[in-house]
């Protein structure tokens, strides 16, 4: 059919555009036109020199055909779910009534197509059709309708469920989100079938338009908690979210503290769980790693498998990481501090022991600790960017070289490797990655302060980090509850993990509105009381 | 009825209070209650940190009484409204002093102890100056802050009383007798320097402010004091049952040596550990007396809070030069003399004079005006 160019003139009110010619055809045009043609050449100009986008111009139908057409990009659908369920179907066996003749056929008969499509949406703006084609979906035009039909056919290469890389448990579910925030969505749903589990969808981004989805309770999330979240993200401003990293910094209460405020997870056992506690889940497209907000302290040293594994060793690992996280920040400081100030504070024969072994070494401790750590932070960060393969042998050759030629060439004391080997694993015990940043790097402060002012300066260095942890919040919640404030209730989630039949009420931390968590005749409640 | 000055979402709960009660109280008084009580009643000085402490627990009703009159309000708030403009000045000024006086004095006994114990070779100056910065830091977060602060120091501190208990074992009953012998007068006397080791309640005329459940401070602070009185009591027992009255006059911070009498296996100088953790404890009695400074000066002069919180960097420099005016240990000792028969005054008398004034002409809040 040739292109009519209708010549009418333009009315304002009326929401469709009809082009007097086509150099009219604007990519400024915000509502679609009448005729098909004329949308075509709309689309191609907003996605000139974009190779990926595909045009395909169909008939509906075999004895009275519609004009069509389908634009989509190529790799972002699924190309079997195009050809064959929206194609194939209406090229063959879409049937238009001979009495239905162009004038006639309403929006409805449209709708009622052969389109064997789950979901399916209208739209006129222009825009909007540009993002949904964007993200996968197909844009079908029909001659004579100023209206668009979106079909979804999203579907492309993409990373299937795989081991969660940075938490691994040994006892636990293996599944780790993915970069595709439904295939993420799909997770939580399938471990809370509940329908009062929401998943609020928001787009973030000017550019990337990155898909971003918060997950709650309904009946358990605070509403103001709810509604902080919701009012930061949307006064995110910014060209791009790429990770949700992106957004943690756009939303967290104090920028400039070394500490994570927000959890990150690509765990959806751990998101299911906070979720039931009455956190809220902030989960990106394009990255595997949830954001889980408020955060607490506490939090950050637990894992979901402290609560599969029996409650005792759930206890027992909590506080093998509070030591861990002791060793790891401090060990280095005290070493200098004793070293440099204060021999009297450690027992005679471990002064002599670390003299003899530092007999030779030509640095102050505080040098040779510093040239320690830094060597290890160097050596940490470089065989994370080095290929897998020559990862290992580079870790290796580092260690060795670091570990046993050093010391025979007396340039640091075999106890100063004693210690930062264990300040270098004590940094990863905690589950929450971001956090072995504020570990790792606290203890630099730290050996300084010890420098100068021994165990007075690791006091003072002490107290300062206590402060700042006092005054931090997340989201309104105290970053050190339940220890300050003191919340006697929670704390049989803290620092112990008390069996999960002894936790019948969610923690008050955060504030929730639906405090029993599970009735008191649980069948290990029961057991305990039968007598045996 | 809600405070103007005070930020309102600044609450704490009375768990917080007795924390910060704790931690106000505990601090330098503890190393040398000993030393300064037994030189005035000598082996009866227990008796006297007893009496001490009953003294103080009935006053807590004032402060409790004060803030049940004007809840949400500090002593800045109320006492002009009891007393009067002139009278309630001078009262406000009198306390703001007192806490500037304590928080000076308390930051020169740390610094001095630090130097001695742990780095004979660095000047006091930059331990004065590093403690200042934390101070002013930990004022600028505001009461929650503190609060919660408190309660951490609180819970890691705690532990640590533990070594007070081994050497206990070696207590000999002879260093405690005669009973009374002193007589009444010098074990009444000798109450008065016991009463600096309990200086720190006053911070009750600040933190009470913060506190929605007004009707239970006294049954917090009363208990704060009860367990410090059972506890300071204890001790000087214990140190002068070790140690006896006589070789407490040759030494400065007994309570140290005391520990130090004791041999734990492989821990050699358990002592040192313990005076580590206490710094915390004494950090925070300056940190809480300035923070009340600071929050007493920016109401007098009825300040926003964004600039009150900055009156601290002014105050800090009055509080160095202040800690730097004892020339030596010696007159630090003689300084807290005097501040034991100041807070006699400020802490003791003036609650009890505001809250029988108050009692008398019938004010509260509601005949506060704009309060």
């Amino acid at each position: 059919m040739p292109i009519k160019v209708i010549k009418r003139k333009k009315n304002k009110s009326d929401k469709v555009n009809t082009p007097t010619s086509s150099a009219m055809i604007a990519p400024t045009a915000t509502s679609l036109y009448n005729k098909l043609e004329d949308n075509i050449s709309l689309f191609s100009a907003l996605f000139s020199d974009c190779s990926d986008v595909i045009f395909r111009r169909f008939q509906i139908g075999k004895d009275n055909p519609l004009l069509a057409a389908i634009i989509y990009v190529d790799g972002l659908v699924n190309r079997q779910s195009v050809d064959l369920e929206i194609m194939e179907p209406l090229m063959y066996f879409t049937r238009i009534d001979q009495k239905d003749t162009m004038s006639n056929i309403d929006i409805e008969i449209i709708k009622q197509l052969n389109i064997t499509v789950g979901e399916i949406k209208e739209d006129q703006n222009v825009m909007s059709i540009v993002n949904a084609i964007l993200s996968g979906d197909t844009a079908m035009f029909i001659d004579n309708f100023p209206i668009a039909l979106i079909l979804n056919s999203r579907g492309w290469e993409n990373r299937g469920i795989q081991e969660p890389t940075t938490e691994n448990v040994i006892r636990g579910p293996k599944e780790g989100f993915t970069e595709t925030v439904r295939f993420n969505t799909a997770l939580l749903r399938r471990r809370i079938k509940d329908p009062k589990l929401k998943i609020k969808g928001f787009k973030l981004g000017k550019r990337t338009k990155t898909d971003v989805v918060i997950a709650y309770m309904d009946d358990i999330v605070n509403k103001t908690l709810l509604q902080e979240v919701e009012k930061r993200l949307n006064t995110i401003d910014t060209d791009a979210i790429f990770e949700s990293g992106y957004i943690e910094q756009f939303i967290e209460d104090s920028p400039f503290s070394p500490f994570p405020q927000m959890q990150t997870t690509e765990r959806p056992d751990k998101v299911a769980g906070n979720l039931l506690e009455g956190r809220v889940a902030i989960l990106v497209d394009g990255t595997p790693m949830a954001l889980i907000a408020p955060a607490t302290f506490a939090q950050l040293y637990q894992s979901p498998e402290d609560y599969y594994e029996r409650a005792i060793f759930g206890t027992a690992v909590r506080l093998i990481r509070l030591l861990g996280l002791f060793l790891a920040t401090s060990l280095p400081s005290f070493y200098v501090a004793v070293l440099t100030y204060h021999h009297e504070m450690i027992p005679t024969q471990l002064v002599l022991a670390l003299a003899r072994s530092r007999m030779g070494v030509p640095f102050p401790a505080i040098l040779e600790a510093l040239l320690m750590e830094g060597v290890i932070e160097i050596l940490r960060e470089a065989t994370t960017r080095l290929p897998g393969t020559i990862g290992q042998t580079i870790g290796i050759i580092g260690t060795l070289v670091i570990g046993q030629a050093a010391v025979a060439a007396k340039l640091v004391s075999p106890a100063m490797i004693i210690i930062v080997a264990i300040t270098a694993i004590g940094a990863y015990i905690t589950p929450n990655y971001s956090t072995t940043y504020s570990i790792r790097f606290i203890r630099f402060p730290l050996m300084l302060a010890a420098a100068f002012f021994g165990v007075f300066g690791i006091a003072a260095m002490w107290l300062f980090i206590i402060i700042h942890l006092a005054g931090l919040e997340s989201f309104g919640i105290p970053y050190l509850a339940p220890v300050a404030p003191l919340k006697l209730s929670d704390i049989k989630d803290t620092i112990v993990r008390l069996p999960l039949w002894a936790m019948k009420k969610r923690p008050m931390i955060p504030e929730n509105r639906n405090l029993i968590r599970q009735g008191s005749s649980t069948v290990a409640s029961s057991r305990r009381r039968t007598k045996w | 009825m809600v405070n103007p000055n005070l930020n309102k979402d600044d609450s704490i709960s009375l768990w917080q209070l007795f924390a910060i009660l704790e931690n106000s109280i505990l601090g330098t008084g503890l190393l040398n209650i000993a030393k300064t009580v037994s030189k005035v009643s000598g082996q009866n000085a227990w008796i006297s940190t007893l009496l001490a402490g009953l003294i103080i627990i009935p006053f807590l009703w004032c402060y409790s009484s004060l803030s049940r009159r004007f809840p949400g309000h500090t002593l800045v708030d109320y006492s002009t409204k009891i007393v009067g403009k002139l009278l309630g000045n001078m009262a406000n000024i009198s306390y703001i002093s007192f806490e500037i006086l304590i928080a000076a004095l308390v930051l020169r006994i740390m610094a001095d102890f630090i130097s001695t114990w742990f780095l004979p070779n660095t000047p006091i100056e930059s331990l004065l100056i590093i403690t200042l910065f934390l101070v002013i830091y930990m004022s600028q977060g505001g009461i929650r802050t503190i609060a919660r602060t408190s309660e951490i120091i609180l819970f890691l501190v705690a532990p640590f009383i533990i070594l007070l208990i081994p050497p206990a074992t070696r207590i000999e009953i002879n260093n405690l007798k005669p009973v009374l012998q002193s007589g009444y007068v010098s074990i009444i006397k000798g109450s008065i320097p016991a009463l600096y080791a309990f200086y720190g309640f006053e911070v009750l005329f600040i933190a009470s402010a913060f506190i929605s459940d007004t009707k239970k401070i006294f049954r917090t602070s009363a208990t704060c004091i009860s367990i410090n009185v059972v506890f300071y009591t204890l001790v000087v027992i214990a140190i002068i049952g070790v140690m006896g009255t006589e070789i407490l006059k040759y030494i400065n911070y007994p309570t140290i040596y005391y520990i130090k009498s004791e041999r734990f296996p492989f821990f050699e100088r358990v002592d040192l550990f313990f005076a580590f953790f206490w710094t915390f404890n004494i950090f925070m009695t300056i940190g809480i007396a300035f923070y009340s400074a600071v929050l007493g000066i920016s109401q007098l002069l009825s300040l926003k809070p964004k600039y009150g919180r900055n009156v601290g960097w002014i105050l800090a420099i009055a509080v160095y030069f202040i800690a730097k005016t004892p020339k030596n240990s010696i007159e630090v000792t003689t300084y807290i003399q005097y501040i034991s028969y100041i807070g006699i005054a400020v802490a003791i008398l003036m609650p009890a004079i505001l809250a029988i004034v108050a009692t008398i002409r019938h004010i509260d809040v509601k005949d506060g005006g704009n309060v």
